[in-house]
């Protein structure tokens, strides 16, 4: 081999191996991406869940506690706010959820004081149901904001920031709750 | 975490070439034994060899050599296919039908969203009084979570929660692909080596009446002596070395991604606890899928303490229960780092049992109580039902006696779900009684009433009846 063929071999190869590199750094931050996307969606599953279940809810102890008509008209019209709400707006969609969460808290907590509506069984039913989907929620909600950090935290890191800016990966924003939902039942209509 | 998973994969994909590799040698072995059994060489030794022998025994060699690869193939295509209907046959887990068990089925859907599983594990149960649980699967999406009925008994929802988002993280970890390709490799080689002993026995029995295998010269004895010390020994030793010390670490790592669904390591360490500490013993539990327990199903307290010896360390495929358990009491936060640390700190090492790569991506987790509120309403439901008995004396006794026996009346009902959810995997028939008693009988009853045991009332029997 001459040695002009070894000088411009050099940057060639130096070319192909920054190629790989950021072909690697592209293919993992995708991967991540569509971590966070996927998290989401679970999230939007058990979101529709509650929506489905809180009518049904509605209408049981409508016939036990029917002068708790202000509860349910909260819970009611949180639903219909938080299915209103923009769905890509990660921020005021976990704010309306939130709320929805307060409200159904406070349905349970006026449930407490009709023994009737609490020996219904399908009441019961309905109340495991929204509990493990309150769970499953904020279970996914976690797995949700990990994804959020993880990929955040790749894509902010250098030298991985460069090509992210390159590429139009945009940050993600967290399913906040913790402050929120101290305040939970903070709705004004 | 994903370091793990290509950790994983890569070791997959070496063992089982390493089991290839192993089953050629023993194929080999088993033609060599095979044609000095039927030809024996009259040579007294390997130089003696007459050329015509010599192209037997390569023959035979090659046989077995043939003969092992078409094993090893199908044997690879039986664990693709169907390798988890086995080890749950095995260890006689039937699946429940939906709705069979609503906590446990919730309790799954709930950590498989925690540890973004893309679609939530079967679930099995096993007619067993000790509580264990263990999962399997080729992958994530094909996969199956087995518990006992003893499990269900046993541990309240948190705890139950800790060990299913114990054994996601094994299927998340892909763990489970590794011990089912690791469990049914050495199944198979500890089957084939115990049939070469086995055949060499009978006939060395046989060779002082007749003269069988040891009729043929020096060279014979020789070949058959060292087939036999191979099969004898060396493969099954390998392959169990091999399967075991692999499996240490990733129940510690287990244990920390559990934590790190569930945020609480107080329910692990607990449910870890109950489940050693249980007075029953899985008899039925195969020896080989032992390992992928969440406590080795005949290591509990009573039997380890009476069976302690030195290799005691070196072949148990599980870390003892209770450094796990101290680890995870030790936690202050519920996320690797904080497993790391209480792991230093209670084995009093330098050396931390996550390395680098696992770490990756983890961050300050706080640990957080779940069912806190459920808590304080059984609270207030005592104090309200003591209240009446005014003396405040007997207030404390009153309030513990009442504890306890709620205690006992949760732990019955508790048994009872678990014990129709085994009849429900059953697939028998439940039928409530005006008195309340359920009656279950099984699908093929062929009589058109049942009486009920309790009001001897008589009951119509409908197919069409709903489980319920």
């Amino acid at each position: 081999m001459s040695e002009t063929t070894i000088i411009t071999l050099i940057p060639a190869i130096v070319m192909g191996l920054i190629l790989i590199y950021v072909a690697g750094v592209y293919n993992s931050l995708v991967v991540l991406k569509n971590r966070v996307k996927n998290a989401w969606s679970q999230i939007d599953v058990q979101l529709k869940r509650r929506y489905d279940l809180i009518p049904n809810l509605v209408e049981t102890v409508k016939g036990y506690a029917a002068h708790e008509a202000a509860t349910l008209e909260k819970v009611i019209k949180a639903r219909q706010q938080a299915i209103n709400v923009n769905a890509d707006n990660v921020k005021s969609r976990a704010l309306a959820e939130n709320a929805l969460s307060g409200t159904l808290k406070s349905l349970f907590a006026v449930a407490e004081n009709y023994p009737d509506l609490k020996a219904n069984q399908n009441f019961l039913q309905l109340q495991e149901e929204l509990t493990s989907t309150e769970n499953r929620l904020s279970y996914a909600r976690q797995f949700y904001n990990d994804s959020v950090l993880e990929y955040n935290n790749k894509k902010e890191q250098f030298p991985v920031n460069m090509f992210a800016a390159v590429f139009n990966f945009e940050n993600r924003s967290f399913f906040e709750v913790a402050e929120e939902e101290k305040a939970a039942p903070k709705v004004s209509f | 975490m994903w370091h793990q998973i290509e950790e994983n994969k890569r070791k997959s994909g070496i063992l089982i070439f390493t089991m290839l590799f192993v089953l050629l040698i023993l194929g080999a072995c088993l033609g060599v034994a095979f044609s000095c059994y039927t030809n024996p060489p009259s040579a007294n030794s390997f130089a003696a060899l007459s050329q015509e022998e010599i192209v037997t025994l390569e023959l035979a060699i090659l046989q077995g050599l043939f003969y092992s690869a078409i094993v090893w193939l199908f044997l690879l295509v039986i664990t693709f296919v169907d390798g988890k209907r086995a080890i749950l046959a095995l260890n006689h887990a039937k699946k429940i039908p939906k709705g069979a068990n609503k906590i446990l089925e919730n309790v799954v859907a709930e950590m498989s969203l925690a540890a973004g599983l893309p679609t939530p594990p079967e679930i099995y149960i096993i007619d067993c009084l000790m509580p264990n649980a263990f999962a399997t699967g080729m992958n994530p999406k094909h996969s199956a979570i087995a518990v006992t009925t003893g499990l269900l008994t046993t541990l309240d929802r948190d705890e139950l929660q800790a060990v299913v988002a114990h054994e996601i993280a094994h299927i998340v970890n892909r763990d489970t692909t590794y011990m089912l390709f690791a469990g049914i490799m050495l199944g198979t080689i500890v089957l084939v080596s115990d049939c070469i002993v086995r055949s060499f026995c009978g006939k060395s029995r046989n060779s002082r009446s007749n003269g069988g295998a040891f009729k043929g010269g020096g060279a014979a004895v020789l070949i058959m002596f060292v087939v036999l010390i191979f099969a004898m020994i060396i493969a099954p030793l390998a392959a169990r070395l091999l399967y075991f010390s692999l499996s240490k670490k990733r129940e510690y790592l287990a244990d920390a991604c559990a934590v790190q669904y569930t945020r609480y390591p107080e329910s692990l360490a607990t449910a870890l606890a109950k489940i050693s500490g249980s007075v029953y013993v899985f008899r039925d539990a195969d020896k080989i899928t032992s390992a992928m327990f969440i406590v080795h199903p005949l290591d509990t307290e009573i039997i380890y303490k009476n069976r302690y010896s030195l290799f005691g360390d070196l072949f148990s495929t599980h870390p003892p229960t209770e450094k796990r358990i101290e680890i995870l009491k030790t936690m202050t936060r519920a996320d690797f780092d904080a497993y790391n640390e209480a792991f230093k700190k209670t084995s009093g090492r330098r050396r931390t049992i996550l390395t680098k790569e696992e770490l990756y991506g983890t961050k300050h987790l706080e640990i957080k109580k779940p069912n806190q509120e459920k808590q304080s309403k059984v609270d207030g439901s005592l104090v309200a039902g003591t209240v009446a008995l005014a003396t405040v004396g007997t207030l404390a006794d009153v309030k513990a006696k009442e504890a306890q026996e709620q205690q006992k009346q949760e732990l019955v009902e508790r048994k009872r779900e678990a014990l129709d959810t085994v009849w429900k995997a059953n697939n028998y028939i439940f039928k409530k009684c005006t008195c309340g008693t359920k009656l279950k009988f099984p699908q093929e009853y062929k009589g058109q009433e049942i009486s009920c045991p309790h009001c001897n009332a008589l009951i119509k029997v409908e197919n069409d009846e709903t489980v319920g």
